[in-house]
């Protein structure tokens, strides 16, 4: 079969091309570290790297939120600290003035450090965290939740909401306890068998003027529901810790979750530099074989033989 | 002699040619399209001497072109199929190039959109939060249109594409024909020279990459064309060629028309499927088209699904939530005939005045004026040139540059949601983060039950199951359009829809009738009506599941008015009439200028006639009890009829007046009877209150007749006017006004008289009036039929919008005639707004739901621990069974900052499956890019295999015609050795003849 010149010469820089667009793209491969330098060389893959790329960033966020929550609990964990170990005091001095040895002026002095825990609680109640939301509020967190009027009595303005916020795929966590729960009430049985619900606060303002008065049972029922008060806040010191650990624990399944994420993304997306490389000098042989090839077939001509 | 020198000069001669052509090979080798030429020759015709035949030597027969027809033909399907490919390729690794990448794809902008929510909803009162939530809600907005602007400049360059391919079609086939004209001057095609047979193969073979020919050689070389198959439209049809033309739809990528002849006899040409062009409207159709409805699709649902989550919430400031992002229309300036620079900006003001039009606007220099034209309707307005915006059907148009008189803009709207996708919310205060109720445990409860709230779907709240909606009775109160409607003491007979406002139901009662109004809401709740026994209780609230199925029966707002009534609604049973204001400009006191004056009109009713009874006993009979009727909140003593006497509107004056300083209504009687002209019968007698008129003698005419009555006035308390339309009208006379007129005719036996009435006692009716007011209500006992004494009909007034749907029962014996008249409906946009209400255990069992704004206790239901409570599209559960006295408060959110309950379904709408084939967005567009890489990699392998049939297809054509340099250096030396031979032969001839010559 007859080769054409026009044809000899057109194919083999045709094929010379191809090689030379094959080089430059490994070399493009090789500059980037990646196997895929534009989506365009393999569509299949852009769906899957899409994917894990989402997927990877999405335990980005997901970190983002438990060092949200986890600040916030923080801050919830000290605070019912503080409280746990002022109630104890106040536990101390009800076990104290419920003792008969004490006289009038005597629980009027414990009643003054009474009343100053009072203010202590107070402020605890309404802590802060670092942006301002005050942490007890439920979801009012621009809102004072403990607000004390001219007669003592402490209101909570606060609601019961529980903020929850996602930190895995399958896991929402709660964030706050909210102040109703954290401060909670007790139930009092009054002397003609009604049942009335005694706030937090009105509990320690019974207790500081039962001391006042010198009313022995009321430190008797004050001592009770002060024991009650510290039994709710030792739950709730006992959910913020758990709270805690699961924050601890899903940080590790996520870092666990990421790491794994990257090895799936490395593997599709970066380049084997072995293979590359060997793939490189391959094509680069044969091309200096062609263009080798050509130069000496290309001066092959029965004209140069005619005398 | 002769004859080998003959042969010699005929054998250089022709190796002479041979070595011509053979050069011509050599010197063309790098022709495009040429194909090899070879020199034929052919033996001379053998002279005969004697027996014996001698050659002649050789002749140039023909200078063949190599050339094979199938070869051609195979090379040129070959390379259109490959050149079909390319543009698919090419176009498709753009699109998923540019929207495959992190960088400019659409995948980054939404994830970091799910992630700033993400970060929000962890700290949603914090105003950086926000702003960087807005930010990246922006951001996803501009992805979203710089995408569509990149889709949409592709979608332009491949129509450009097109636009020259088919430039390149028209003009190949101009200069096929010029060939073919060529052509025609010889009949055969073995005489035609190979230069122009190879000019028209080249030709064809150009065409062919344009576009897939078939081919038909005719006897001359000449061809015919036809585009794709055999089937095909004729493009070049010996020496004429058809012009094409291409359409594009703007809004249709996919739709390419290519027209034969556009400028003459305009006509749908064949398909193209393959060559380049075919490649390119394959692309346009199969790709491009789709991509960009997938993505137009993706950007409309995307906006959809935020919008309504971002609605359904409340922002830091309490209020709803509006919406986020907005799609715009696009516009599609075109400007063919325009020489200048113009630069025209189209922008939508008012999205509600906005018509999907195309228009176009002309600039008249002379008037100086923007003439604006509808495309569809042709309807022209004029802007002033001062104008730098021009106002249009709720669009903004700017034009900057300067326009010559007769400029022309085409503007069209097309439909490209993506590319008009913008965020509208940049107000970072106004992200509705948080749910837009709350429910809460009142602190004072004595259980430990805690409450959470859920939103049900509209669908929970069902309608009542019977009854006839008011709004189908015709909005017409008038006693002409009453409607019979039966009475039912088990199913509500009408309905009053929800948000229907100043309904008026009026019902028209025979005498005596004990047909009645109930007004009864979902929950059981008694709102207007009669009290009601317990049998009939159970029957009304058991027969119609509309319903609420544990809801006990409450008569506690029954009537109520102000804060007693059900929700604090203005509603009557009984009848109203208010007196109204209304603001008017008068002149003022100086006389120079106006002022406003409220001018008030007072209520004003006019009655119907009132019922006439007789009292045949001989004691005085009551037609309204005691303490029945009850006006203005004062209850109305009995109306008594005195033995034997017949009512009269008079009298119920007299009785209405006798309480006008407490209810502040003073009644008048008035008693007219009009006869029209029509009527009047002059040859009838009359008797007027037993008095005969015109003692006997007709009158002449109807002025007559009126004098004659007026004369007999002082006896019967009548007198009579002639109307204008030249009637008679007969009233009381001055003193005696509402008394009852009794007609007769002294011939018994007629059933009229002259003033064509029928013969009975008539009478009047009563005007009452009030500064206030005129408000009747119903005292114990009483009914719609006390009402109709006074020639009222009794009727239920609603003046506020109803805030649920209310059923309305008809009780009593027989059907009623309702005539409805209520403010007609309005469009409501469908929003979910729940009132706070408050609900309260009065047991373990049983709790009440009272609506807080209007202290009303809407509901008493029944309750089985562990079920939750539905009201309004909202549902509540519990924890743990409540204890009698807890209340559970449910409100707006107020202060709830902190709440980021609705950021939370925002975040949550990144897994959601919104798409079609339950693919989330991410997902779905995902499966956009793959799509079109997917053509890209098929197109990709098509290519590769079709290549390697081109190339064989090539190198079989060259094996034939094409030009070998080996080949011709081989033929160059035969030749040359063969024309050094034929030389010497003649030479040797020469020395031949020589030697004859030397012989002396």
């Amino acid at each position: 079969m007859k080769i054409s010149t026009g044809q000899l010469f057109e194919r083999a820089v045709t094929q010379m091309n191809t090689q030379q667009s094959a080089v430059a793209k490994m070399q493009a491969q090789l500059a980037s570290g990646k196997q895929i330098v534009q989506a365009s060389d393999d569509p299949d893959k852009v769906g899957l790297i899409q994917r894990l790329n989402t997927a990877s960033q999405r335990q980005d966020v997901y970190e983002q939120s438990l060092n949200t929550v986890n600040g916030r609990l923080v801050a919830e964990e000290a605070s019912i600290v503080a409280t746990d170990n002022i109630l104890q005091r106040v536990r101390e001095l009800a076990v104290r003035a419920s003792s008969d040895t004490l006289s009038a002026p005597d629980r009027e002095i414990i009643s003054i450090e009474v009343s100053a825990l009072k203010e202590s609680l107070m402020q605890l109640a309404n802590t802060q965290d670092i942006n301002g939301n005050y942490v007890f509020a439920g979801s009012m967190s621009n809102t004072v939740p403990y607000t004390e009027d001219t007669f003592g009595q402490v209101s909570y303005n606060g609601d019961d909401r529980h903020i929850a916020v996602d930190v895995s795929e399958q896991r929402r966590l709660t964030m706050n306890r909210p102040g109703s729960e954290v401060f909670d009430s007790v139930v009092r049985q009054e002397s003609d068998d009604s049942t009335q619900r005694v706030g937090f606060f009105g509990v320690i303002e019974d207790f500081a003027s039962a001391l006042k008065n010198n009313d022995t049972d009321g430190i008797q029922r004050s001592l009770t529901e002060v024991s009650d008060l510290s039994a709710s806040v030792s739950v709730s010191l006992a959910d913020v810790g758990s709270r805690l650990s699961v924050v601890d624990s899903q940080r590790d399944m996520l870092s666990d979750a990421k790491l794994r994420y990257q090895m799936l993304l490395s593997q599709v997306e970066d380049l084997d530099y072995a293979t590359a490389v060997t793939e490189l000098s391959a094509e680069l042989l044969s091309m200096e074989a062609a263009q080798s090839s050509f130069a000496k077939i290309s001066q092959l001509s029965l004209f140069d033989y005619i005398r | 002699m002769s004859d080998i020198l003959s042969i010699g000069a005929g054998a250089t001669q022709l190796y002479r040619q041979s070595l011509a052509t053979v050069s011509n090979n050599i010197a063309n080798l790098n022709t495009e399209g040429y194909s090899r030429q070879v020199a034929t020759s052919s033996e001379g015709m053998p002279s005969q001497q004697g027996t014996v035949f001698l050659g002649t030597g050789a002749r140039l027969d023909n200078i063949t072109r190599a050339y094979d027809e199938f070869i051609e033909s195979s090379l040129r399907n070959s390379s259109s199929d490959l050149s079909s490919q390319g543009p698919m390729i090419n176009y498709a690794n753009r699109i998923v190039d540019l929207m495959g990448s992190q960088t400019s794809g659409l995948s980054s902008a939404i994830d970091q959109f799910f992630a700033t929510a993400s970060d929000l909803s962890a700290d949603p009162a914090s105003p950086v939060q926000r702003n960087m939530f807005i930010r990246d809600a922006d951001a996803l907005a501009s992805r979203f249109r710089e995408i569509a602007g990149h889709l949409s400049a592709i979608e332009q360059e491949s129509r450009s594409s097109i636009e020259l391919q088919v430039n390149t079609v028209n003009t190949l086939a101009q200069q096929l024909a010029t060939v073919n004209t060529q052509l025609g001057k010889k009949i055969s095609v073995d005489k035609q020279p190979a230069a122009l047979l190879d000019q028209r193969d080249q030709i064809l073979r150009d065409l062919s990459s344009v576009s897939k020919i078939h081919v038909f050689e005719s006897a001359t070389g000449a061809v015919d064309v036809r585009l794709d198959s055999s089937a095909g439209s004729l493009i070049v049809a010996n020496k004429t060629a058809v012009d094409l033309g291409v359409n594009f739809d703007v809004n249709d990528p996919g739709r390419v028309d290519i027209i034969m002849d556009p400028y003459g006899e305009a006509r749908a040409s064949s398909t193209i499927s393959s060559g380049e062009l075919g490649g390119l409207i394959n692309f346009r159709g199969q790709t491009l088209g789709a991509a960009m409805d997938s993505f137009d699709y993706l950007a409309q649902t995307t906006v959809r699904e935020i919008n309504q989550i971002h609605t359904s919430g409340i922002d830091s400031r309490g209020e709803r939530g509006k919406d986020l992002f907005r799609i715009d229309s696009v516009f599609e300036v075109s400007s063919p005939t325009v020489t200048s620079n113009l630069n025209v900006a189209v922008d939508v003001s008012d999205p509600e005045a906005f018509e999907f039009s195309p228009f176009q606007i002309r600039w008249a220099a002379e008037d100086r004026v923007w003439q604006i034209e509808d495309a569809k309707t042709g309807a022209v307005k004029y802007a002033q040139a001062s104008a730098d915006i021009i106002e249009y059907a709720g669009l903004n148009i700017t034009i900057n540059g300067s326009a010559s008189d007769g400029d022309t803009l085409f503007i069209n709207p097309i439909s490209r949601p993506a590319a008009g996708f913008r965020l509208v919310e940049t107000d970072p205060l106004a992200i509705a983060a948080a749910s837009r109720m709350r429910a809460m445990a009142s602190d004072q409860n004595i259980g430990e039950s805690q409450v959470s709230l859920s939103y049900a779907r509209e669908s929970v709240l069902q309608g009542f199951e019977f009854g006839q909606d008011i709004y189908s009775l015709g909005n017409n109160p008038n006693v002409a359009a009453s409607v019979a409607v039966d009475s039912s003491s088990l199913k509500p007979a009408l309905l009053i829809p929800k948000g229907a406002e100043n309904v008026a139901l009026m019902m028209d009662v025979p005498q005596g009738s004990d047909l009645q109004f109930q007004v009864m809401s979902q929950e059981g709740v008694h709102i207007l009506g009669h009290s009601i026994d317990t049998d009939t209780q159970n029957a009304f609230l058991g027969t119609d599941s509309g319903f609420v199925a544990n809801s006990s029966y409450s008569s506690t707002y029954l009537n109520g008015t102000g804060a007693e009534a059900y929700e604090d609604l203005d509603m009557t049973y009984g009848f109203l009439a208010r007196s109204s204001e209304r603001q008017e400009w008068v002149p003022n006191a100086d006389n120079n200028g106006v002022m406003e004056q409220t001018i008030t009109t007072n209520a004003q009713v006019d009655t119907a006639a009132v019922s006439l009874q007789n009292n045949p006993s001989l004691v005085s009979l009551d037609l309204v009890g005691a303490d029945t009727l009850v006006l203005n909140g004062q209850s109305l003593g009995a109306l008594t009829l005195a033995a034997g006497d017949d009512s009269s509107a008079s009298a119920m004056a007299t009785w209405l007046n006798t309480a006008s300083t407490t209810t502040g209504v003073t009644a008048t009687a008035s008693n007219i009877i009009e006869a029209s002209a029509e009527d009047i019968n002059l040859l009838e007698q009359i008797q007027i209150n037993g008095v005969l008129i015109g003692s006997g003698s007709l009158p002449a005419d109807i002025d007559a007749l009126a004098d004659a009555i007026n004369a007999s006035t002082f006896v019967t308390n009548v007198m009579a006017y002639v109307s204008r339309e030249g009637g008679i009208a007969i009233t009381n006379a001055a003193g005696y006004e509402g008394e009852n007129i009794t007609l007769s005719n002294p011939s018994g036996s007629a059933a009229s008289n002259a003033l064509g009435q029928t013969n009975e006692t008539f009478t009047g009716s009563l005007q009452l009036q009030s500064t206030d007011q005129v408000r009747f209500t119903f005292g114990a006992g009483g009914t719609p039929a006390d009402l109709a004494v006074l020639g009222l009909r009794a009727g239920i007034y609603l003046n506020g919008p109803a805030s649920e749907e209310l059923a309305v029962f008809i009780t009593g014996t027989g059907s009623a005639n309702i005539a409805a008249g209520f403010k007609p409906p309005q469009q409501e946009p469908a929003q979910n707004t729940e009132s706070p209400f408050t609900v309260n255990f009065l047991s373990a069992s049983q709790y009440s739901i009272t609506d807080t704004a209007t202290n009303t206790v809407v509901a008493t239901r029944n309750y089985t621990a562990g079920e939750s409570i539905n009201y309004q599209s909202l549902s509540l559960s519990f924890n743990a069974p409540p204890s009698s006295g807890d209340s559970f408060v449910v409100d707006g959110n107020e202060g709830g900052i902190g709440d980021n309950s609705n950021m939370l379904l925002m975040v949550a709408l990144q897994n959601k499956p919104v798409l079609r084939g339950g693919r989330s967005l991410s997902d779905g567009y995902i499966d956009l890019v793959s799509t079109v890489g997917n053509k890209a990699t098929l197109s990709k392998i098509s290519q590769e295999a079709l290549q390697v049939v081109y190339d064989q297809a090539v190198a079989s054509r060259d094996n034939v015609s094409g030009v070998s340099l080996d080949q011709e250096a081989a033929d160059l030396i035969r030749f040359q050795q063969a024309y050094q031979a034929s030389a010497q032969i003649i030479q040797m001839s020469s020395k031949i003849f020589d030697s004859i010559l030397a012989i002396r």
